[in-house]
């Protein structure tokens, strides 16, 4: 496959900034998730200073035109100008949290340097959506997708422990056994208990929403109306299944909890 | 070739470079030249250089009331009288203290956060000195005398910056206090035509009359 990266001792790129961190007197780490490099660890010079040029095109959450110049440990930002900082998003604490979840969701799901067009595309559509839609839905929709896109997808077809085709009942999930446990291997796994501790109840109507995540578009999905318990069970099972998939918890949903608690204590 | 081998495993040289590469920025060939430079050094030079770590380290404290790094307890600004105690000023770190104190304009009080809120760098508000930030508040409405009226959110202009400010605005605006964000826009120096759009759209809609 054409890797224009080695080829070139210049080079060109879109991407969403996931992550900085500062390093020497006025430089910052990035990490970028490109259009057509995957993720990137690139270093912009003197950013942190006020009077940089590219440093305001540099934020988190902005979408960029990049030139790149290789270095010999780490390639170089030479020159950045923005296509999309999604102004909306940062103008409210829940939009900020819910980005800041998907910005942490790419940066743990992805490893560096892999080509993945299908993940960019959708981080840009589900950032954008954001910007207008405020329906719960879209995050857990990406979370989704993303789990899909990176090879981790729960198994919601067929029971994680003995195989058989689920049909309607009261099973549970299990993200240490991939997905869907059938009935009968709930009950059987109740005495296992560093596996069942992951358990979690699940319904009928929420293995078919996870279902209908897989097959259907994001406009497809907005036009469901969930019921607040399903939706309270998609997002505990997709947390469990992501925090077995990525070895650990997610800051920012935490951050989410923090802000939902300070609004409901608000009105 | 005996001699080269000799200083290469003299244990305090090695023990003295790997302590200098555990500092940001300093990679191992830095690390040896530093620890090279204080061989050659006088020793009264060295030895200073030691002590000055040990007696900063010795004193450093973070001032009880504002988080600031200090050495006396409360520090300079929250002990000083002639300060304003009506206003608050949140800032990330000591660093931002020293920026703002250097312009001899500001005569409030501080807060320093120690950080930002920034779940993909693994800190939430339970990282940071908020708590400290509303017990502070709570004790001084306690005394009618010096009771805080304005809080100012100066933290950075990014998103981590922006989501702590606006995260410290829903915390505390129930509680009565006027709260303020410093003005954001181009800075002095910068040209329009390399300004990101964010900036641009703070500066269009922070315009005054003149």
């Amino acid at each position: 496959m054409l890797n224009h990266k080695s080829n070139n001792r210049f080079y060109k790129t879109t991407g969403i900034i996931l992550k900085h961190s500062p390093i020497g007197e006025s430089d910052r780490l990035l990490t970028v998730f490109t259009s057509d490099m995957g993720k990137l660890k690139l270093v912009a010079r003197g950013v942190r200073k006020t009077n940089s040029k590219i440093g305001g095109h540099l934020d988190l959450l902005s979408h960029c035109h990049l030139e790149i110049s290789r270095g010999r440990n780490i390639d170089v930002i030479t020159s950045a100008s923005n296509i999309n900082s999604f102004k909306t998003l940062r103008e409210n604490l829940i939009k900020i949290g819910n980005a800041f979840f998907c910005l942490e969701l790419v940066d743990s799901l992805t490893p560096d340097n892999e080509p993945e067009n299908k993940i960019f595309l959708s981080l840009i559509e589900t950032l954008k959506k954001m910007i207008t839609n405020e329906n719960p839905l879209i995050i857990w929709y990406f979370s989704f997708k993303l789990l899909h896109l990176t090879g981790y997808l729960p198994e919601l077809y067929n029971c994680g422990n003995c195989q058989i085709k689920i049909q309607p009942n009261q099973h549970s999930f299990n993200a240490i056994l991939g997905g869907i446990v059938c009935k009968d291997c709930s009950i059987r796994l109740k005495n296992n208990l560093p596996i069942h501790k992951d358990s979690l109840p699940i319904s009928i109507n929420t293995i078919k929403v996870l279902r209908y995540f897989r097959n259907q578009t994001l406009e497809k999905i907005l036009n469901l109306k969930i019921e607040h318990s399903v939706m309270i069970e998609i997002q505990k099972t997709l947390l469990s299944h992501l925090s077995i998939s990525i070895e650990k918890n997610l800051k920012s949903t935490l951050f989410l909890n923090h802000i939902s608690h300070l609004i409901t204590n608000n009105k | 070739m005996e001699n080269r081998q000799q200083i290469s495993v003299i244990n305090s040289v090695v023990k003295l470079i790997q302590e200098f590469n555990k500092l940001p920025g300093i990679g191992i060939k830095t690390a040896q030249r530093l620890a090279f430079h204080l061989i050659r050094m006088p020793n009264e030079d060295s030895i200073s250089l030691a002590n000055a770590i040990i007696e900063m380290k010795n004193s450093i404290i973070s001032c009880d009331v504002c988080q600031n790094i200090t050495d006396i307890n409360p520090c300079n600004i929250c002990n000083n009288p002639s300060r304003n105690n009506k206003t608050i000023c949140v800032v990330e770190e000591p660093l931002d203290v020293l920026a703002i104190e250097r312009t001899g304009s500001y005569f409030g009080l501080y807060h320093v956060l120690n950080g930002c809120i920034s779940p993909t760098n693994g800190v939430g508000p339970d990282e940071l000195t908020i708590k400290l930030l509303l017990e502070r508040l709570r004790l001084t409405s306690e005394k009618l005398n010096d009771s805080v009226e304005e809080i100012i959110l100066a933290t950075n202009s990014n998103l981590e910056g922006e989501a702590t400010s606006m995260y410290l605005q829903q915390l505390m605006q129930p509680l009565g206090y006027k709260i303020t964000r410093i003005a954001r826009g181009l800075p002095t120096g910068a040209e329009l035509e390399y300004a990101d759009e964010t900036t641009i759209a703070r500066a269009i809609e922070g315009r005054y009359t003149l």
